[in-house]
């Protein structure tokens, strides 16, 4: 049997579609929510060893990585001349520094013999190299070197630090090691038009977690890409979740998903009543009282929606819909960068490990609104492997959600390694976003240098 | 003890003062561990994934986006 091409793009579950169900929500969603842009793509299998071998991530390493635009960090992670992140990605290390012309990026490596100039995060007004001291400014240029007649082939000008393109949407910074690499808005494409309502750029980072995960970062990222695995992994949301009735949309480099709460699995075989839908998102238990009685006149979207809405409209100066409350509204921007809408907070971000194919960093953000003076963003709170989501306090039920999803990620590393069948497969229309991120992919890494 | 009901098997899982959790589905009992062992009884499947809900580490209820209705309807 091969695949059924008579079947439309159009096929998808029985229950509600989104647009139906916002159609008649009491405050009416924005027009962005109101856009759909589904993708039928060729790419619906891809080989185990790419999740599984050296071969594959050193492709990764040497013409996706070093050639896509990737996001670094916050603006208001460096707000001062000379404040500078370290962004650091398998092999790759670039230092991300604000100065005097703006925000620039220097390969992390000296000049001399080769010491990683910086190795912590912080401010510096010039990059001293801690083995012999060969000094640059912090725009690149060549400022000093120790015993300067002793290096007589060496010119100033040629010896600057090889630099990186930036970029900045939001108020993240994005770089791109490749010189002639499209500019960062065309990359982009929709996405600043789409999230222009939610202002990233006026956000803060209320909580910033990262975690090592014992798993290639393809593999961690795609369970995140998708909510079809609702049904298996987060089997307590289900009456209260619209998992199967999600919607998939795609624009250039930027994918979309939108989940809907409120409104009851398709895969249930009974039909719970906005109480039962409301207990399942607020996660009541048989044995105790309900968080919110749901009033006959009211739905659990509604009530949801009802209970944060005049906060986010004190921060935004509009009132703000019920879909962008209660659902899920998660973008990608290839090939790493979660951007959700801010009444979710949430934004991830997937990449390797230092250069191991079968480790990755997983961090989520909380990225807030707020008024007033702009607060301090939250550190990084890093996890180790062994612990587990709920050691990050700040990220309240989602690491419970979290711990779920982790409790799959290594056993598919491991079920991966052990395959005997060569390729995975992926839905045509729920796991959109991964086809989509695999064609995308596929082409980067097709390229030759 | 905490309690919920598996919304596709509808099966019981009652959370026990020793950390066990008891499943009653279809006319059947088992004890398993929050991480999916299972324990002792009759029934010897259970869903990993709301073993883990029930009995695994817990947040702070009030910290979950739609509880903020809360403060809202409590008013
Ligand atoms: S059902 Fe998806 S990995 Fe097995
Ligand atoms: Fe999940």
């Amino acid at each position: 049997m091969g695949t059924d091409d008579s079947l439309e793009i159009t096929a998808h579950s029985s229950g509600i579609s989104y647009q139906d169900l916002i159609a008649s929500d009491k405050v009416p969603a924005p027009d962005v929510l109101k856009m759909v842009n589904p993708i039928d793509l060729p790419t619906t299998r891809v080989p185990v060893s790419q999740f599984t071998t050296r071969e594959f991530h050193d492709l990764e390493m040497t013409r996706l990585w070093p050639k896509v635009w990737q996001m670094a960090c916050r603006e208001e992670e460096i707000p001062r001349v000379g404040d500078h992140v370290i962004y650091e990605i398998g092999k790759y290390s670039i230092i991300v520094i604000r100065t005097e012309e703006g925000i620039k990026a220097h390969h992390n490596a000296c000049l001399h013999r080769g010491r990683r100039l910086r190795d912590r995060d912080g401010r510096v007004l010039q990059f001293t190299c801690p083995f012999h001291g060969f000094t640059w400014n912090i725009d690149g240029s060549l400022k000093h070197i120790p015993s300067r007649w002793d290096f007589p082939d060496i010119k100033d000008d040629e010896f600057g630090l090889p630099s990186a393109q930036v970029g900045t949407w939001g108020g993240w910074v994005f770089i791109n090691m490749d010189e002639n690499a499209e500019p960062l808005t065309d990359f982009l494409g929709v996405l600043p038009e789409h999230f222009k309502i939610w202002q990233p750029e006026n956000c803060y980072i209320q909580a910033h977690v990262a975690k090592i995960m014992a798993t290639n970062w393809k593999v961690v990222q795609e369970a995140f890409m998708e909510a079809y695995h609702v049904i298996m992994t987060h089997p307590q949301m289900l009456p209260g979740i619209g998992d199967e009735n999600s919607q998939y949309d795609v624009w250039g480099n930027i994918s979309r998903a939108v989940t809907p709460n409120g409104t009851p699995s398709p895969h249930l075989s009974f039909t719970p009543d906005e109480q039962a839908m409301f207990d399942a998102m607020s996660d009541r238990r048989m044995d105790g009282p309900p968080i919110v009685e749901i009033p006959a006149d009211m739905t659990a979207r509604a009530t949801s929606a009802s209970g944060s809405r005049q906060t986010a409209s004190d921060l935004t100066g509009r009132e703000v819909s019920d879909a962008e409350l209660v659902d899920s509204i998660y973008y990608t921007v290839f090939p790493n960068f979660h951007p959700w809408s801010p009444f979710n907070r949430i934004q991830y971000r997937f990449r390797p490990y230092q250069d191991d194919h079968r480790k990755s960093i997983m961090e989520v953000y909380f990225l807030a609104p707020f008024k007033g003076e702009r607060p301090t963003p939250a550190k990084t709170h890093w996890l180790t492997e062994e612990q587990d989501w709920t050691d990050a306090e700040e990220l309240g039920m989602l690491a419970r959600v979290f711990n779920q999803d982790s409790m799959n990620l290594p056993n598919v590393q491991i079920g991966l390694e052990a395959a005997q069948n060569k390729e995975v497969v992926f839905s045509r229309y729920q796991e959109t976003k991964i086809r989509h991120f695999h064609h995308l992919l596929n082409q980067y890494v097709s390229q030759e240098e | 003890m905490p309690s919920l009901k598996h919304a596709l098997t509808g099966g019981i899982y009652e959370l026990q003062p020793d950390g066990l959790i008891k499943v009653t589905e279809n006319g059947k009992v088992g004890l398993f561990q929050a991480d999916g062992s299972y324990e002792s009884g009759e029934l010897t499947h259970a869903d990993l994934h709301l073993l883990g809900w029930l009995g695994g580490k817990q947040t702070d209820p009030m910290a979950n986006r739609h509880a903020q209705a809360l403060i809202k309807n409590k008013k």
